[in-house]
């Protein structure tokens, strides 16, 4: 469905946000992780026609998207990482609006879109309140809204969760799969959690480069047997972490838990199941030891 | 405490662009001020860089300077709030009094630091336009530093202490920017008018007292002033001034203290009350959520789109307190002439419709260009301020649904203004017994000739916007763009083809109508009309779609954007600009003749310096006159023939006789007996006749004026008022050929005479001098002459009207 071939952009300040990103993504969801700065915000807007790739280009089920972006935008939900609203207008309106920007030019099915949308997003009993005075998970929701206004075939969510407490998070995760079947959802972020929780395809994206591409339970497998992992002090960590390929350390219970990426256990360390969290470490570590070499 | 956030608010202002470009503004406008003897500020004959004339630079700059102490102390006041900076600040164990007020006064020392660059431009400038010759060497006098010293710490020190504490007050108290700015465009304009309508002897003795600049008590102390003064004396600080100086000052730190909320931590925000949701709410949604169908997106319907969009946006426009303040301010100042209607000599007008169009039309000057200005690059930019952008541009909309709606929300909201001043002058006709409201005359006068243009303006300004990377480059474009229109006659591009949406005037009058006059208006209109179009279409193409696109890659998608359509428009309003432009070019230019002011000037100049020296030769005095004037008012054509006879008032013989052309006139001749023309000079407007045989004082001629004058296509400026379709009114002087040197062409300003190496004018003729005594108020051979007239005109015409 959307093929993005070579895709490159530098800004005018001489960063290289995107750098031949090449993906191919079908129906369902498709996560895009990456670190802050990888380039994924950059890789949304320009799928969302807001911006302009100087090489490369991208399709969407027959659309070329630089070359007609209104056609694509008809087909289109947009959640921007960061946005806002205009200021004393209510959720109801506001949705209204956006619904006759959006194509929807029915009255009975403009309300009834805008209804249906504000009650999935649990929005409806607040429906009369200015969006500008919502709390940054309301809003939140409300961009969850406004972006599933004419049933999209084109999905894209960036860091959609962000700000959202786990019960909201839950209700959006089931409502992302069950729209996910019949189109591509492209959902963008740095909780590898989502990812794992939702998509059955997945890229990790760094330094505006796809390093990675693959079914998460897939790529998990593969590192099967290769992950260990030890707790102890900090000052001992601090001690071990110059000498071991350490591709993550968290804290459980006052204590460092280092994860290690090795053919062999190390001095000391337990074998542990690996996780996606590991893989996408993994890819970054490697990464950067090879931007280092 | 104090210090260290003194000196934290000199080094951030120091770093901050908005410091420089201020600076280079007021220095640039005092320097140019005081380069050239354009605007006398201490009246004329005063040195630019005399005591007096830096005084009242000064008092002027302090006005301005309001907006200077705005963007200074009032963004220093709400820059915490504003930055949500507040909260870190506030929870170290700072003592907020010394904290703000250190904050304030070093703010406002930056203001003082700014407002240096005005004696330092009137200094450099008046040594500039000396040294280039801008200034005359009588119009500049020794440099002294007290000259400046004195008026920049009595007047500016105080004055800005005054306004510094005023907006600071404003700031903390509603916290935008914003409202401080309205707040600084409604004191500004109350200034203006309280200033207009207290200058009466009157209120002399409190004028001294309550004006906040000071100007007040500096008018009444230097009333008497002779130039001289003006030059040497310099201003003490005593008496009225003295007062003036210390009851603001005291005002102002009262103001400060007390109104500053010095002691003020953070305000803390109201809790929202617990919100219940009622089991019928919560069923409904459950009701929706397994019910309600998601419709597709039907594509793109413009006109729908664009209704919703607009009366969104006006919503937007109109509901904004600097619009509702801009416009309450416009119509007070619109009031104004309309209860104290003052016409000429100080006799009321009439309210008839002619006269309130005119009031109507006042107030698109100044106002409406700061409101277009304003509002284009708020509309323009709004998606993006508000953080929509995003989203809306990835919607599936045409680029012009955006543009079509913002400016017609922003015209909307000023033709608003012109029907809430009409509802005003028509009650006051109504009121005043004035029945005949002519609406049909209001109609085309304020939408035709005063609003259309404002909508091109309104067209460019967008135009503008969009072309540039940020609202602030774009209104800075404007602005510049109304800079250069105001500046560039003096450069010789007065044509009002180089003036975008202005056309040739049209005056009204009742008796006449729109006369002739509309005929160049309509061309000029189809002219800006078209560009206007040209820009209009380019604009939405170009639209602003994403975050961070560039022009270069914006202009990539231009046809795209533009439609077939679009483009076959453009294409065609190209042509029609092109053309009208050519037609314009063509009856102005080539059918007619355009002089600039600069080149009338040097013709007036040659014309003195080659014929002043007769400007006492004799000439002929006519003493009988026969005239038969045929009028043909439709056409605005007339032929007129005089048969004269002549004499030799004076006591020597006439050889030759200076002749001034007729204005308009198509071709005119001077027969005389005994003589004819021998040389003509239309570049001087003048001829040379030469008699074979002298005319001999006393003697007796005959010889015959005549001149046909007929317009043929139209004029850029300076169309003939005289003739025209329904009424002639023409003076013998301006209809003939006169005799002798022509004072008229004479340039009168003393400068100008200099500039071109002109002597000064005589005011009047030396007492003494004998040979003017018997001559009359008209000049030269002038007394009672025997006239006869016969005027041929239209039948229907001479007995309707």
């Amino acid at each position: 469905m959307l093929s993005i071939t070579g895709l490159s952009k530098t800004y005018d300040n001489g960063v290289h946000a995107l750098q031949g990103v090449d993906l191919s993504i079908g129906k369902g969801m498709f996560g895009l992780l990456g670190p802050n700065g990888a380039g994924k915000s950059s890789l949304m807007r320009t799928i969302a026609t807001l911006q302009s790739a100087d090489a490369g280009s991208i399709t969407f089920d027959g659309i070329d998207v630089f070359k007609d972006p209104q056609a694509l935008r008809q087909r289109l939900g947009y959640l921007p990482q960061d946005f806002g609203v205009y200021s004393r207008v209510s959720a109801y309106d506001l949705l209204d609006h956006m619904a006759v920007l959006k194509g929807i030019h029915n009255k009975a099915e403009r309300k009834e879109s805008v209804e249906g949308l504000l009650a999935h997003t649990n929005l409806y009993q607040h429906r009369s309140k200015a969006v500008s005075g919502f709390s940054g998970g309301m809003r939140q929701r409300f961009g969850i809204a406004q972006a599933l206004l004419g049933d999209p075939d084109l999905l894209i969510v960036d860091e959609p969760t962000a700000g959202l407490d786990p019960e909201e998070r839950n209700r959006f995760h089931n409502l992302l799969v069950s729209l996910g079947e019949q189109k591509v959802v492209i959902l963008s972020t740095h909780i590898v959690e989502d990812v794992a929780e939702l998509c059955p395809n997945m890229a990790v994206l760094a330094g505006g480069k796809i390093l990675l591409e693959g079914n998460p339970i897939a790529l998990t497998d593969k590192l099967q047997g290769q992950i260990w992992r030890k707790a102890m002090s900090q000052e001992e960590a601090q001690e071990l972490e110059p000498q071991l390929p350490v591709i993550s350390k968290r804290l459980f219970a006052g204590q460092t838990i280092l994860h290690v990426l090795a053919e062999q256990a190390p001095e000391g360390f337990q074998p542990s199941h690996a996780n996606l969290e590991d893989v996408y470490f993994s890819t970054l570590l490697n990464h950067r030891n090879s931007q280092v070499a | 405490m104090f210090f260290n956030m003194l000196a934290f608010e000199l080094r951030y202002f120091v770093r901050q662009p908005s410091f420089y470009i201020v600076s280079l503004m007021f220095f640039f406008m005092a320097f140019f001020i005081s380069s050239s003897s354009k605007f006398p500020l201490g009246g004329a004959n005063v040195h630019m860089n005399s005591p007096f004339s830096i005084m009242m630079l000064t008092i002027t700059f302090c006005v301005f300077a309001m907006f200077l102490v705005v963007n200074f102390v009032a963004s220093s006041a709400i820059r915490n709030s504003e930055s949500k900076m507040d909260e870190l600040v506030f929870s170290k164990p700072v003592n907020p009094i010394p904290y703000q007020t250190g904050r304030f006064f070093g703010a406002y020392l930056v203001v003082l630091v700014v407002f240096l660059t005005v004696p330092l431009g009137v200094l450099l400038g008046s040594q500039f336009g000396l040294s280039v010759g801008w200034l005359d060497s009588e119009l500049v006098g020794p440099n002294k530093f007290v000259y400046y010293a004195a008026p920049y710490f009595y007047i500016a020190v105080p004055s800005l202490l005054v306004l510094s504490a005023i907006f600071n007050s404003v700031a903390v108290y509603f916290k935008t920017m914003m409202s401080v700015y309205v707040a600084a465009v409604v004191i500004f304009i109350a200034y203006q008018i309280a200033s207009a309508y207290f200058d009466d002897l009157a209120f002399r003795n409190i004028v001294v007292y309550a004006d906040p600049f000071g100007l007040g008590s500096l008018i009444d102390l230097t009333r008497y002033w002779t130039v001289s003064d003006k030059n040497t004396e310099v201003l003490t600080l005593s008496g009225d001034l003295l007062v003036n100086r210390i009851l603001w000052v005291v005002l102002g730190l009262a103001m400060f203290v007390s109104l500053g909320k010095l002691s003020n931590r953070i305000v803390a925000k109201k809790q929202k009350k617990q919100f219940v949701v009622s089991t019928f709410v919560k069923n409904k949604q459950a009701a929706l959520i397994s019910s309600a169908k998601n419709y597709k997106s039907k594509g793109v319907s413009t006109q729908s789109q664009l209704v919703m969009r607009s009366l969104f946006e006006l919503k937007q426009v109109i509901f904004s307190a600097p619009f509702m303040i801009l416009a309450g301010v416009s119509i007070v100042t619109l009031m104004i002439p309309l209860f104290a209607p003052i016409g000429a000599y100080g006799t009321t007008n009439w309210p008839i419709t002619a006269n309130m169009v005119n009031i109507i039309s006042g107030i698109s000057g100044l106002f409406l260009f700061v409101i277009i200005a304003f509002y284009s690059a708020e509309l323009v930019w709004r998606e993006r301020q508000s953080g929509m952008g995003d989203i809306v541009d990835s919607f599936p909309v045409h680029n012009s649904v955006f543009w079509v709606s913002k400016i017609l929300a922003l015209i909307t909201a000023i033709s608003g203004l012109f029907i809430v001043g009409m509802i005003l002058t028509i009650t006051v006709q109504l009121f005043k017994g004035q029945f005949n409201l002519e609406l049909g005359q209001y109609l085309f006068r304020i939408v035709y000739l005063s609003l259309l243009p404002l909508i091109m303006l309104t067209v460019l300004a967008f135009f503008l916007q969009i072309i540039s990377p940020n609202k602030y480059v774009g209104m800075g474009l404007f602005i510049l763009y109304y800079i250069v229109q105001m500046v560039m006659d003096s450069y010789g591009f007065e044509h009002h083809m180089y003036h975008f949406s202005k056309s040739s005037s049209v005056p009204y009058s009742d008796i006449n109508g729109y006369g002739h006059f509309l005929q160049a208006a309509h061309w000029y209109t189809l002219y800006w009309g078209a560009l206007s179009l040209v820009l209009a279409i380019v604009g939405f193409a170009l639209w602003h779609r994403g975050p961070s696109q560039t022009l270069r890659t914006r202009l990539s998608m231009l046809r795209y954007n533009m439609s077939l359509k679009g483009q076959v428009i453009v294409c065609v309003s190209a042509l029609v600009f092109v053309g009208a432009g050519y037609n314009i070019y063509y009856n102005t230019r080539v059918l007619n003749e355009f002089t600039t002011s600069d080149a009338f000037q040097d013709k007036q100049v040659s014309y003195e310096k080659q014929f002043a020296q007769y400007k006492d030769l004799a000439v002929p005095m006519v003493t009988d006159v026969d005239l038969t004037v045929d009028i043909y008012p439709k056409k605005r054509a007339l032929s007129a023939v005089a048969k004269i006879k002549f004499t030799n008032t004076s006591n020597e013989p006439i050889s030759r006789v200076l002749i001034s052309s007729p204005q308009h006139a198509k071709s005119w001749d001077v027969t005389m007996a005994g003589g004819k023309i021998v040389e003509k000079l239309p570049a001087l407007y003048s001829a040379w006749f030469e008699f074979d045989q002298p005319l001999m004082p006393n003697e007796i001629r005959e010889g015959q004026l005549s001149v046909t004058r007929e317009h043929t296509g139209f004029t850029d400026s300076g169309s003939d008022t005289q003739l025209v379709a329904n009424g002639t009114f023409i003076n013998n002087w301006e209809l003939f050929p006169n005799f002798g040197y022509n004072r008229r062409l004479q340039v009168a300003d003393k400068f100008e005479r200099r500039k071109h190496d002109l002597p000064e004018l005589e005011r009047a003729n030396k007492l003494e001098d004998s040979q003017y005594y018997t001559q009359s108020d008209f000049g030269q051979a002038t007394g009672f002459i025997n006239f006869k007239a016969t005027v041929i005109c239209d039948h229907a015409w001479l007995f309707t009207k």
